[in-house]
C-alpha cells in the first residue's frame, strides 16, 4: 500500500503537467462547429490560398469544431490577409473580436469569440519552406480559437518561437482544444 | 403645475444628456487600451549576447516621432504597424557599413500602432510603442526593400534606457517567459550599454 502510495505520488506530478501543459487565451468561439472563413485576394495573389484554407480546416478532425469556406466575406468568422510590409520578424498576426448585440466590435482574448483578423506578413512568410506555411496558418487559427502559446511542453503546434516542421495539431494542442469546448 | 412638472422633466433629461456627452467626450482623452496581437516570431532571443550576434545595427537613439499605419475591416483592424522616426545618439554595431552616425534620423519599423478611432495600442506579440522623445537602444536589421530598420525579435531588441519600466505586454496579456527574458535583456542592455 506504502508502495502504491509512493508511486502514485512520483507519477502524478508528471501526468498533471502533461494534461494541463497546453495554454489558453482564456476565451472561447459562440459557434464553433458553425466556422466560417474567407479569403482576400491578397492571399490568393500571393499563391497561398491553400495554406489559408489548411489553417482554417486544421481542426476540423474534431467532433467540436467544423468550419467551412464562405465567399460571403460578412458571414466569415475568420478573415485572412496577406501584407507585403516587411513587418520584421513577425510572420503572423491575429486578432480576435467579440461582436455584441448592437454589432459593436470588441478586439479581446478573455471573451466570446465572433470574428478573427488574420494576416500574414509575405515577406517573412515567403521565406519558410511549404510546411512550415501550413504549420503557422494551423497556429494562428488555433490563437482564433483560444489556444495560446505554449512553449514550455512540446511538441506543440502553439510554440511561439520557431517551427515544428509537422503541421498537424498535436497530443497537446488537442487537450486545449477539449478543455475550451 | 402640470406645465412645472413637464419643464422640470425635460430639463432633467437635458442634464443626463449633457453629463453623457460631456462623460463620453472625457472617454476618448483616457489613457490607451493596450491589445498584444498573437504572432508567430522567427526568432527570440534569450539574453543580449545572441541580440548581439543577430543585429546588424546596435544603436542608443531617441523617438522623435511616430506615423501608424492601419487596416481596417469594416470597424475591426486587421494589421498595424508604425513607421518611427528615431534620432541616432551613439553607434554600437554597424555591420554593414551604413551611413548611420550620430545626429542622423533613421526610420523605424515598430510592430505596433496606436488607433485613434478604438483608442487601443494595438502590439505584434505584445510589443509596446517606443516612448517619444525617450531614449532607447535598439538591435536592428534593414530592410532593403525600403531601407527602413525593423527591431530584433519583435519585442526583445528594444530596450527603453530612461525609465525603469519593462516595456512590453499589459497586465492582462503577458507570457511569462516572455516578461523574464525581456527583463534580463533589459538588465544586460543598462549594464553595458548605458
Amino acid at each position: 500500500m506504502k508502495k502504491m502510495l509512493l508511486a502514485l505520488l512520483v507519477i502524478l506530478p508528471f501526468w498533471s503537467s502533461n494534461a494541463f501543459a497546453y495554454e489558453l487565451e482564456g476565451g472561447h468561439y459562440r459557434n464553433p462547429t458553425k466556422l466560417k472563413y474567407w479569403i482576400d485576394s491578397s492571399v490568393s495573389n500571393a499563391g497561398y490560398a491553400a495554406r489559408a484554407e489548411y489553417g482554417s480546416e486544421a481542426f476540423d478532425s474534431s467532433a467540436l469544431i467544423g468550419t467551412v469556406k464562405t465567399s460571403d466575406p460578412s458571414a466569415a468568422n475568420y478573415k485572412w490577409w496577406a501584407s507585403n510590409t516587411n513587418a520584421g520578424e513577425v510572420v503572423a498576426d491575429t486578432i480576435n473580436y467579440n461582436v455584441n448585440w448592437l454589432g459593436q466590435v470588441t478586439a479581446c482574448w478573455s471573451c466570446t469569440y465572433d470574428k478573427s483578423q488574420i494576416r500574414i506578413y509575405l515577406p517573412s512568410f515567403k521565406t519558410l519552406s511549404w510546411v512550415q506555411t501550413r504549420e503557422t496558418a494551423a497556429h494562428e487559427v488555433g490563437h482564433a480559437l483560444g489556444l495560446d502559446h505554449e512553449d514550455r511542453t512540446k511538441p506543440s503546434l502553439m510554440q511561439s518561437e520557431g517551427f515544428l516542421n509537422n503541421e498537424y495539431p498535436q497530443k497537446d494542442d488537442w487537450n486545449g482544444i477539449n478543455a475550451i469546448y | 403645475m402640470k406645465k412645472r412638472t413637464l419643464f422640470g422633466i425635460i430639463t432633467g433629461l437635458l442634464v443626463i444628456v449633457a453629463a453623457f456627452s460631456f462623460q463620453s467626450k472625457e472617454g476618448a482623452k483616457a489613457a490607451p487600451n493596450f491589445y498584444a496581437s498573437e504572432s508567430k516570431i522567427l526568432k527570440e532571443y534569450n539574453d543580449v549576447s545572441e541580440l548581439e550576434k543577430d543585429s546588424e545595427l546596435i544603436i542608443k537613439g531617441k523617438k522623435l516621432t511616430e506615423t501608424p499605419y492601419i487596416t481596417r475591416d469594416g470597424d475591426m483592424v486587421s494589421g498595424f504597424y508604425s513607421i518611427s522616426d528615431v534620432e541616432v545618439k551613439k553607434v554600437f554595431k554597424n555591420a554593414n557599413n551604413e551611413k548611420v552616425s550620430k545626429d542622423i534620423t533613421i526610420k523605424v519599423l515598430e510592430n505596433g500602432a496606436y488607433d485613434e478611432k478604438t483608442n487601443t495600442v494595438f502590439g505584434s506579440a505584445g510589443y509596446q510603442l517606443m516612448k517619444k522623445n525617450q531614449n532607447y537602444v535598439l538591435f536592428l536589421k534593414k530592410d532593403s526593400a525600403t531601407g527602413r530598420y525593423f527591431v530584433k525579435g519583435a519585442v526583445f531588441g528594444k530596450v527603453a534606457i530612461d525609465s525603469q519600466d519593462i516595456e512590453y505586454g499589459d497586465k492582462g496579456h503577458v507570457k511569462q517567459y516572455m516578461k523574464e527574458n525581456v527583463e534580463k535583456i533589459t538588465k544586460e542592455v543598462k549594464k553595458k550599454y548605458q
